[in-house]
């Protein structure tokens, strides 16, 4: 078998705080803090710790431990912003820093040590300028500071930076695998779950075999290991014998390619944002592509004319098409108009890449993947979009709902991936008490049609607030046709939609009325007014 | 050489599996399979349903559907009938039709044709038919006649189960469905449910044995039937009557 071309192990220092978020909350040093995700705890303050209060305690376990502690809702987004001033920190110090997570950031450490001279210099240096960049001291010392780590690989670094965050003082390790290899030997297989973000599943396998140290783990010949356990197995391997090669995988985006729309007319409508969104993901990714990268993270923020604001961040490891953005716009939208009354029209929508890589492509599955059909229909899709008009060409969104037009709902084509529909055609799992059973309606107005429905003596048949009808609808009639006798009809299905809400509330009653040519309806009753809904053609 | 594939199309044309496009499997009886570059005409009171029924297993085995003029194509029924909904695509609005009929003729397999496309000029329907038959597409058209047909299915004598007067709620309907057209000499006919208490289609004798079942089964509650000289809900299924699901403490129709 050839020698496989191994690429060098980077040298990588990481920047590690633990328990950011409790930094993040700008708590009081000595006080015992709690930050709780889900009912679970995610971060504790020092104190807390001397307490018993531990990650991944209940909110009660953690409460009783430490009656004291004052709890904290964990934001994400908040620890991001935080911690953006140690990354600005730390950036103008060293060119490429990776951003992992909030409180921990990495970065290539050859060039700096050398520049710093040597690496225990550059590691207390960046100590003390990731500390001074948060301003309050005191308000570190609540968790212990900053750990930080260097070592070969990514791996072995984040592992360093953690002891250096227990232990107070810089960890470095020497260079070179055996070296590396050697430094991991001892420590726990958990740490691949924990540090690397293998599957826990494995890991335990692993435990249950009798292998417990990254040292035994990195003992088994690789062709056994990935015989038994495959790819993941054989990556495990080379974490632990201390050849972890990933490079710090992104880069920073070209500087000053953001894409922002500011509206002199404030848009009230999501599509109308979407569609503007359209545009400036097409040219952020036609600048990328230009580049040959791919945007990997981004950043999507809107703003109100009262300064009404909402910014998320997006993640996708296979890189954002033009399509996702806009979709992820959409869902990110979506989810604020529905969630927060907003006073005032969307004035600015900003899309910002904060991560990119280089595009590599994706290879799609041989089986499953995508056909020659579907490129086709996507060329299709994008010519019938400039022939029809954008906002005309549609495909089906499950929204969910009760009423037939609610189940499936259409949105603009060019607003969707077409390549990726589970997300957006994934039901609403509901329950949704009420809907109909099956047959539907194979025929759905877009807008209802006003009919009149009366009984046998020609008066308009009601439907009390108990859900009585008045009479038994004998005749239909739809505006500028001939009346139609009732023949069967079904019904009253009493609806009471979001009575929580006034302004979005509806009371309505649906009926199935067959008429004596044989058609069947769904008509619904809603203040004192006959709709037609749909038709079971 | 490409002149010669063009006035011989015999010659280069693939398996008859690519020439032509499935069925379901309860249409098979009556349709073998749909011929690729045809025109099938769905007439009747189940028109729509006949056609989503027959756009139903192409999408499946991955064909793209296109939505044409018949903006209130409801999805949820599609999506019983078995319409791949990941692969279909509506134009709406008013648009000049012969063009966005053209580009959806080009890029999908299946095209649906509703009434809202209005009047086709007889060149531009030429046209259009030329086009479905080098692409080898499947037209689907829904109460337009002008764009010709080679198959006509007409769904008739539609008869709803399971709606009564003042309770129930519809579970299915028997139609007749007719095949004829250009190259039928004689019409063949047949009794199915469509749509079925699924909402799909079901072959007549046997889906009706199972859409008693599925009736039966769904009836967590109790299922009663409303007629002289039926007993039980499955024989009032057998003789085709109205059975309506009742729920415990409803008031039983006189």
């Amino acid at each position: 078998m050839a020698t496989m071309q191994r690429s060098t192990v980077p040298r990588l220092g990481v920047v590690w705080c633990p328990n950011w978020a409790v930094v993040a909350a700008q708590t009081e040093p000595g006080e015992p803090v709690v930050v709780l995700h889900g009912n679970r705890v995610v971060a504790h303050s020092l104190a807390a710790a001397r307490e018993g209060v531990a990650i991944g305690q209940r909110r009660r376990q953690a409460q009783a431990a430490c009656p004291r502690a004052r709890l904290i809702v964990h934001d994400p987004d908040g620890d991001a912003r935080q911690f953006e001033k140690v990354v600005t920190a730390i950036a103008a110090l060293i060119p490429r820093v990776e951003l992992t997570e909030p409180g921990m950031l990495s970065f290539l450490a050859k060039g700096p040590s050398r520049y710093f001279g040597g690496e225990e210099a550059m590691a207390v240096h960046m100590a003390g300028v990731a500390t001074e960049a948060i301003g309050a001291v005191e308000v570190l010392t609540a968790v212990g500071g900053f750990g930080i780590g260097l070592a070969d690989g990514r791996f072995a670094a984040a592992i360093a930076a953690r002891q250096a965050a227990a232990g107070g003082t810089p960890v470095i390790v020497s260079t070179g695998v055996e070296a590396t290899a050697q430094f991991l030997a001892p420590l726990p297989v958990q740490l691949l779950v924990s540090v690397a973000g293998l599957d826990a599943d494995f890991v335990q396998l692993l435990q249950r075999l009798g292998v417990r140290q990254l040292g035994q783990l990195a003992a088994l010949s690789v062709a056994d290991v990935l015989a038994r356990f495959g790819r993941q197995g054989e990556f495990a391997h080379r974490l632990a014998s201390g050849g972890d090669d990933r490079p710090p995988d992104t880069v920073a985006p070209p500087s000053g390619l953001i894409a922002v729309q500011v509206l002199d007319d404030p848009a009230h409508h999501v599509d109308t944002l979407v569609f503007i969104a359209r545009q400036m993901a097409d040219e952020l990714c036609s600048a990328l592509s230009a580049d040959g990268k791919v945007c990997t993270r981004l950043i999507i923020t809107a703003e109100t004319d009262h300064s009404e604001r909402n910014e998320r961040q997006w993640y996708r490891s296979t890189g954002l098409s033009a399509a996702a953005m806009v979709e992820r716009t959409r869902w990110q939208l979506d989810a604020w108009v529905n969630s927060a009354a907003l006073t005032a029209g969307v004035t600015m929508l900003r899309l910002e890449p904060v991560e990119v890589r280089s595009d590599d492509g994706v290879q799609l599955g041989l089986w499953g993947g995508r056909t020659q059909a579907d490129e086709w229909a996507a060329r299709a899709v994008a010519r019938l979009a400039t022939l029809a008009g954008a906002e005309q060409v549609l495909v089906p969104a499950a929204t969910g709902g009760r009423l037939p037009g609610d189940a499936y709902s259409w949105v603009p084509a060019v607003t969707a991936d077409l390549a990726e529909p589970s997300q957006r055609l994934t039901p609403d799992e509901g329950p949704w008490p009420g809907s109909l059973p099956s047959p539907s309606p194979a025929v759905v107005h877009p807008q209802p049609l006003v009919i009149d429905v009366r009984d046998a003596q020609g008066r308009g048949v009601r439907v009390t607030g108990r859900g009585a009808v008045s009479a038994a609808p004998a005749t239909v009639q739809r505006a500028g046709t001939a009346i139609e006798p009732i023949v069967a009809w079904g019904g009253p299905w009493p609806l009471e939609e979001r009575w929580w809400d006034a302004s979005r509330a509806r009371r309505s009653a649906r009926f199935q009325l067959l008429t004596g040519s044989g058609s069947l309806l769904l008509a619904c009753l809603e203040r004192q007014q006959w709709w037609l809904l749909g038709e079971y053609r | 050489m490409s002149s010669l594939a063009e006035r011989f199309p015999a010659l280069t044309a693939g398996a008859a599996s690519e020439r032509t496009l499935p069925v379901h499997e309860s249409l098979i009886e009556l349709l073998p399979s749909l011929q690729r570059g045809s025109t099938v005409a769905c007439n009747g009171r189940a028109g729509v349903s006949l056609a989503m029924a027959l756009a139903a297993a192409p999408s499946r085995e991955g064909a793209w559907v296109g939505v044409a003029g018949l903006p209130e194509f409801g999805l949820r029924a599609a999506a019983d009938m078995g319409v791949a909904l990941e692969r279909l695509v509506m134009v709406a609005g008013d648009p000049l039709w012969v063009d966005v009929l053209a580009a959806m003729i080009d890029g999908f397999d299946v095209v649906l044709v509703g009434q809202r496309v209005g009047r086709l000029g007889a060149g531009a329907v030429r046209r259009l038919q030329a086009r479905v038959q080098s692409r080898g597409v499947v037209v689907l058209t829904v109460g337009v006649p002008a764009l010709g047909a080679d198959l006509q299915l007409t769904a008739e004598d539609g008869h709803w189960v399971g709606l009564g007067d003042g309770y129930g709620v519809a579970t299915g309907r028997q139609v007749v469905v007719e095949l004829g057209g250009r190259r039928m000499p004689r019409p063949r006919r047949t009794t199915m449910w469509l749509p079925d208490a699924l909402g799909c289609i079901g072959a007549s004798v046997l889906g009706r044995t199972e859409l008693r079942h599925q009736v039966l089964a769904r009836s967590d509650r109790r299922v009663a039937g409303r007629l002289a000289g039926c007993e039980t809900a499955g024989d009032a299924f057998d003789h085709g009557v109205p059975i309506g699901i009742v729920e415990e403490g409803d008031r039983l129709p006189a």
